[in-house]
């Protein structure tokens, strides 16, 4: 119970940020590049594109995921919920972001998921370690 | 008798600071009462907000046991921990913990969205939450369009629509003028009149003790009873 409503409040918070607007425009230029110039770009390039774009658009809306995962977990969220929660957008932007690669072959689009998946889940989990435990200190120093 | 609500007996809790251990809470004990409305003053960094938190079920004691309307919070594991801060305690953090993209109605609904309620009976609590905290024509507002004080209340109404049995606030009145801490220092009163809930104030603000059945000081991690005088406690 409640897993459906996390799952529709992630994507209600992602339709009102501004990542997934970087995303499709970031998904767009990539679509671009790759037809354009896809051959002319060593494959690892080509892949590795797609990991500081999606930690960008991600960032963009960090303040609003971290404040959502501090409030899931205040008021009292399942650890299954706030998973859910950390998992929508990283699953919804990963899925985005391995659309242009699909015109290269399935083969390329499974490295660009897992890429982007991760880079995202990382940041997701660097807002849940600081609801949980604060900030590290060494990024407190810049922060207050 | 009155009937006690939250119990803490021997609650110690440190953090790692670099390479130092800082305690701070030194075994702390204290015993909460229905209906009661506590004060616990102290300085910044003397230890009130963990204390909170740990009554909260947001953090765990090193050593020492909690207990909150009967539940001994040492032998929940994360998901009892989970429903009891979803349905016994309700905590409003000192920033008011708003989600900025999110109206005020969104906001009060999220414990019982997570909770699984349906829609008809969650759009009723909501609605007679905010109508009780005077804000039924903000609910399509977003947080950023309003005062400190309505950001306070959209937050008690939050904490309250779960109808917990504790209600904790971390420095409620630290970003308002005196006049509408004044106004949230009458409203947990009437919570208690309302709702017999137990209402714990984690305060700087020695002012607000005045608006208390009985305070605390928090001092270093050492807590003592300050007044034991229960005058006014219904």
């Amino acid at each position: 119970m409640g897993v459906i409503a996390v799952l529709t409040l992630a994507l209600k918070q992602m339709l009102r940020g501004h990542g997934l607007k970087v995303c499709l425009v970031a998904a767009l230029m990539l679509a671009i590049l790759i037809k354009v110039a896809g051959d002319k770009i060593p494959d690892p390039v080509l892949i590795g594109v797609v990991l500081p774009a999606s930690v960008s658009s991600l960032i963009i809306d960090f303040r609003a995921y971290y404040s959502m995962l501090r409030v899931l977990h205040m008021v009292g969220a399942t650890p299954r919920q706030v998973k859910t929660y950390m998992l929508t957008p990283s699953i919804m932007l990963s899925a985005i972001y391995g659309v242009p690669y699909v015109t290269r072959g399935a083969v390329w689009v499974v490295p660009v998921f897992i890429l982007s998946l991760t880079s995202s889940l990382i940041v997701m989990m660097f807002a849940l370690r600081i609801t949980k435990k604060g900030f590290p200190t060494s990024v407190a120093m810049y922060t207050q | 008798m009155a009937d006690a609500v939250v119990v803490l007996r021997n609650v110690w809790k440190s953090y790692k600071e670099g390479d130092s251990i800082v305690t701070v809470l030194k075994n702390v004990s204290a015993v909460f009462y229905r209906g009661e409305i506590a004060g616990i003053h102290g300085p910044s960094g003397s230890g009130k907000t963990t204390l909170l938190r740990i009554i909260a079920g947001l953090e765990r004691p090193d050593r020492g046991e909690v207990i909150v309307d009967g539940y001994n919070l040492n032998m929940l594991d994360d998901l009892g921990l989970a429903m009891i801060r979803n349905t016994v305690v309700s905590y409003i953090p000192q920033d008011y913990g708003l989600v900025e993209n999110l109206t005020v109605r969104e906001n009060v609904e999220l414990p019982l969205l997570i909770a699984g309620i349906p829609k008809e009976e969650r759009e009723a609590k909501v609605r007679e939450a905010l109508e009780y905290m005077g804000l039924l024509s903000k609910a399509n507002s977003y947080p950023t369009r309003l005062s400190g004080g309505e950001r306070q209340r959209v937050a008690i109404a939050r904490a309250l629509v779960t109808t917990p049995s504790v209600l904790l606030a971390d420095e409620p009145t630290a970003n308002l003028d005196w006049e509408n801490a004044i106004k949230v220092a009458e409203m947990f009163k009437r919570i208690r009149k309302d709702f017999g809930t137990t209402v714990l104030i984690v305060t700087h603000d020695p002012r607000i003790l005045e608006y208390v059945d009985r305070s605390m000081n928090l001092m270093d991690g050492v807590l003592k009873d300050k007044l034991a005088s229960l005058a006014g406690f219904a």
